[in-house]
């Protein structure tokens, strides 16, 4: 977590710009020396690291320059609780659709089912959120109705649906994939040709046995994804008007508002961290030898 | 956060839209702040203020500028909700904010000394009920309408508004938008670099409860111009002491005009309801709910399109999308913007030093096809530099354009273009940047010399403007809009050799009399005499090179009536509109 503070502090510090300069006129060097002066900005660049570090040790992320009557941890409290809602969401549709799909690509090997689904994994990997999301727009909320254009009302709501969607289509194609590899893997081992031998069921085999087996990969990968969609997604946010986490990684770059981009990306490399933790937690229960 | 690397490439490209799209009112909203010590006048709003002209050639075509719905006799529906959409505001605090989506809502929750009649575009009495001034424009009396009150029914003082006015020169309030108080006497002292005053020197005092008494640091008749925009609005003293920054949130916030906020629920709406304690007379709406879209979303328009808006700012490309279809079109409302967009040269280096090779390159532009090819009808072409809206403007302070004027001016000026390599410095969004591409195509093609793009980010090209003063450049993109319609705040503002806002170091002594002269004088025809004659001068000498002004969009549906957007500040007020039986 150091290194990420560290790497990301000197980073954004070195891009060209200042919070005060996102616009074609200059600000008259009263007002910006004022700021610079109130947020410390002024100070040598050490010293602005040591500070910030000891405030966020203390729980502090500082202010917002963009949004001034926020801290850094009141927009984390405010967005982080629905990009985690719509992350659960899309990820929930993503495992059931992407092991769906992966496992009858490995089982139905070589026939046009298998192909349709390796087709629509590579689809699903290709396609970027924000082309899923203009479309499922364009046709569920502009041609058909179904559906708002955007908003957020929680997860009960139809507005939902959107968002979700775009958002569970690339996991669901990753998981897919990884899904179908290790499968077919694990389909050729001696055990499961054992298994077969003893005459148990095709279902039984696969889903007891092979898959179980399987889905270790599989794991290692849905941590990391699911990382990355409950920390949210700027695309899908900004086209379906989620007012999740997503678009302040992005935006508060372009404002060069320091604290929001250190504040969010410290949060992003705790969820991963938290991510990993968890999914080193799983593996004995897929797979009791690994405590061993 | 899902970023994946090809998407990384769009970003950019969406940003920059979001930056440039006249669906965002920030394509108006150049914000700007005055450079402290601008003689006479050191103000600057984000965006052209008042659209009222106050000559009438300021209006061409006899029709008052922006978009003018009228009602007339229509059955009015039962629910009166007005569905609008925004962009998160970045400060709900009147005296800090720099005006960006949050002017939408202080319109509406606000009350300043005066206000705009949106219809008329005319200064009204609002918490002043009148004022008086002196002769020479330099001290203000303004007596307050006795009745004002918060919208809690605690009444309004002339205090709150020396409170008010004073807290945004306080440094501890960082406001950034300390030089909307320079007009006022002690202002620029009070922002001095060297020996700043405190700022409870400012020259403003309450004599008694409903009298304000203002001094001005110059002679100021557009003063009552200042008192209707939103840093001269009053805010409630003992919420912002108790709740600092936060106080503007929607469970703290303390407003005095025709409607208050009740909900703002961060990056998606924002609520209005009108106020029950409002002094004034009441407005028909009683409801507005925002939609917070993200800053650079295309939605607001497919929202309008689905009905879920009454009022948006389509985007370029969703204007080019529904260019044939005449029932889309039929709610669109077009109206030039009050600003210029122009090119800004060094004088101070070789070759943009000399002006018959700046003249050179003002000629070689082919305004026509940036306004309809490159830019496709968003733009309209400039040749003189003050918008028409403006007074003392002169269409006819232009300078020989074409290929012919081009040469002729490059061969009077005796530079070998085959020894040019010009550079043109622009920041990046998506519209600046088709036009400099334009640019970096035509001067070789008509001039016959080198042109080298210098592409600077959105976020370090003030601070690279800033820093021309002692650095060479050649060209770079510069741009102006009205803050209010007064030509001081184009000439004095700007050009001045003393504010040299653009740091060309361009100096013409009969420019810069004129301008002084011009600035003091209490006569308005004599006065946009005098800036009509600076202007021939400013354009001939083409420091400035104007190339062209925006044109913005509207979507308004029709059951909307008695809507008005001024160009100035284009934001839906809602003290006026009614929504028609639907």
């Amino acid at each position: 977590m150091l290194a990420i503070y560290t790497i990301t502090f000197f980073l954004i510090h070195a891009t060209p710009g200042s919070p005060w300069s996102n616009q074609d006129k200059p600000m008259p060097k009263a007002v910006t020396d004022r700021l610079n002066e109130a947020y410390g900005l002024n100070d040598p660049l050490w010293k602005q690291y040591i500070d910030y570090l000891t405030n966020v040790l203390r729980g502090d992320f500082g202010p917002s320059f963009t949004s001034r009557s926020r801290t850094v941890t009141d927009i984390i409290i405010d967005t982080f609780p629905t990009s985690l809602q719509l992350g659960i969401v899309a990820m929930v549709l993503a495992v059931i659709a992407g092991i769906t799909l992966g496992t009858i690509g490995a089982v139905k090997h070589n026939t046009w089912i298998a192909y349709l689904s390796s087709f629509l994994a590579i689809i699903g990997i290709s396609t970027p959120s924000y082309v899923v999301a203009s479309l499922l727009v364009l046709f569920l909320a502009s041609y058909l109705g179904l559906v708002p254009t955007n908003g957020w009302d929680g997860v009960a709501s139809t507005k939902i649906i959107i968002p979700a969607l775009a958002l569970s289509f690339y996991p669901a194609a990753i998981l897919a994939r990884y899904t179908r590899s290790s499968l077919l893997d694990v389909l050729t081992t001696d055990y499961v040709r054992t298994a077969r031998s003893k005459g148990l069921k095709d279902r039984a085999v696969i889903i007891r046995h092979a898959l179980r087996n399987a889905l270790l990969p599989v794991v290692t990968v849905g941590g990391v994804v699911f990382a990355d969609i409950i920390t949210g997604s700027f695309f899908v946010e900004t086209i379906s008007g989620v007012p999740g986490l997503g678009r302040y990684f992005v935006t508060s770059i372009s404002t060069r508002d320091y604290p929001v981009v250190l504040g969010t990306v410290l949060l992003f490399g705790f969820v991963i961290t938290l991510m990993n933790l968890i999914v080193d937690l799983i593996y004995p229960l897929l797979d009791p030898r690994i405590t061993r | 956060m899902t970023l994946g690397p090809e998407m990384q490439s769009h970003l950019d490209d969406l940003l920059s839209d979001a930056m440039h799209s006249p669906q965002s009112r920030r394509t108006l909203m150049q914000r700007a702040l005055a450079v402290g010590g601008a003689a006479g006048l050191a103000y600057v709003f984000p965006k052209a203020v008042f659209s009222q002209a106050a000559t009438p050639e300021a209006t061409p075509g006899g029709e008052a500028p922006g978009v003018h719905i009228a009602g007339g006799d229509v059955e009015l529906a039962d629910e009166q909700v007005i569905r609008l959409g925004m962009t998160e505001p970045k400060s709900m605090d009147p005296g800090v904010s720099t005006g960006y989506d949050e002017l939408g809502i202080f319109f509406n929750i606000f009350d300043g000394l005066t206000g705009i009649d949106m219809a008329t575009g005319e200064v009204v009495p609002r918490c002043a009920d009148s004022w008086d001034v002196n002769e020479d424009a330099t001290e203000y009396t303004f007596h307050l309408n006795p009745n004002v009150t918060w919208n809690n029914g605690d009444p309004i003082t002339a205090a709150d508004f020396e409170y008010s006015w004073k807290r945004v020169l306080d440094p501890d309030t960082l406001s950034l938008y300390r030089p909307a108080m320079h007009p006022i006497k002690n202002g620029l002292a009070i922002d001095s670099d060297t020996d700043p005053m405190d700022f409870n020197e400012l020259g403003v005092t309450a004599i008694d409860d409903v009298t304000l008494q203002v001094q001005m640091e110059a002679s100021c008749p557009y003063f009552p111009l200042l008192t209707s925009t939103w840093t001269y609005y009053p805010v409630p003293r003992a919420i912002v002491e108790e709740h600092g920054d936060a106080w503007v949130e929607a469970e703290t916030i303390l407003s005095n005009g025709p409607f208050k906020m009740v909900e703002w629920n961060h990056d998606q709406s924002i609520i209005l309801e009108q106020s029950e304690n409002y002094y004034g007379e009441k407005p028909t709406i009683t409801r507005a709910e925002y939609t917070i879209f993200p800053d650079d979303s295309d939605q607001e328009y497919i929202s309008f399109e689905n009905d879920e808006l009454d009022f948006a700012w389509p985007s370029a490309s969703d204007l080019e999308r529904i260019a044939s279809d005449s029932e889309a079109m039929a709610t669109i409302h077009q109206f030039a913007q009050s600003n210029c967009r122009f090119v800004t040269c060094d004088t101070k280096t070789a070759p943009t030093d000399n002006a018959d090779f700046r003249r050179a390159l003002y000629a070689a532009i082919d305004r026509d096809v940036i306004a309809t090819t490159i830019l496709k009808g968003t733009a309209v072409p400039a040749l003189n530099v003050i918008p028409a809206d403006i007074p003392g403007n002169n269409p006819e302070a232009v300078n020989p354009v074409g290929e012919e004027a081009a040469k002729a001016a490059l061969e009077a000026s005796g530079i070998d273009p085959a020894t040019i390599e010009l550079e043109y410095s622009y920041r990046v969004t998506n519209e600046i940047k088709l036009v400099a591409e334009y640019l970096e195509q035509r001067w070789p093609e008509v001039l016959g010399i080198k042109v080298k793009l210098n592409p600077i980010d959105a976020a370090a090209y003030s601070d690279y403007v800033s820093s021309r003063g002692d650095q060479p450049f050649n060209t770079k993109y510069g741009t102006w809009g009205s803050d209010f319609a007064d030509p001081s705040n184009w000439h004095n503002q700007n050009f001045i050799s003393a504010s040299d806002h653009y740091y060309l170091s361009w100096k013409n002594e009969e420019y810069d009399a004129l301008c002084a002269e011009a600035v003091s004088e209490t006569d308005a025809d004599a006065r946009n005499e005098l800036y009509r004659q600076a202007e021939v001068l400013l354009v001939h000498d083409a420091a400035y090179i104007p190339v062209y002004r925006g044109v913005a969009s509207v979507a308004v549906k029709p059951w909307l009536v008695d809507f008005h957007v001024q160009p100035i500040l284009a934001y839906a007020h809602l003290r006026l509109p009614k929504i028609a039986a639907h």
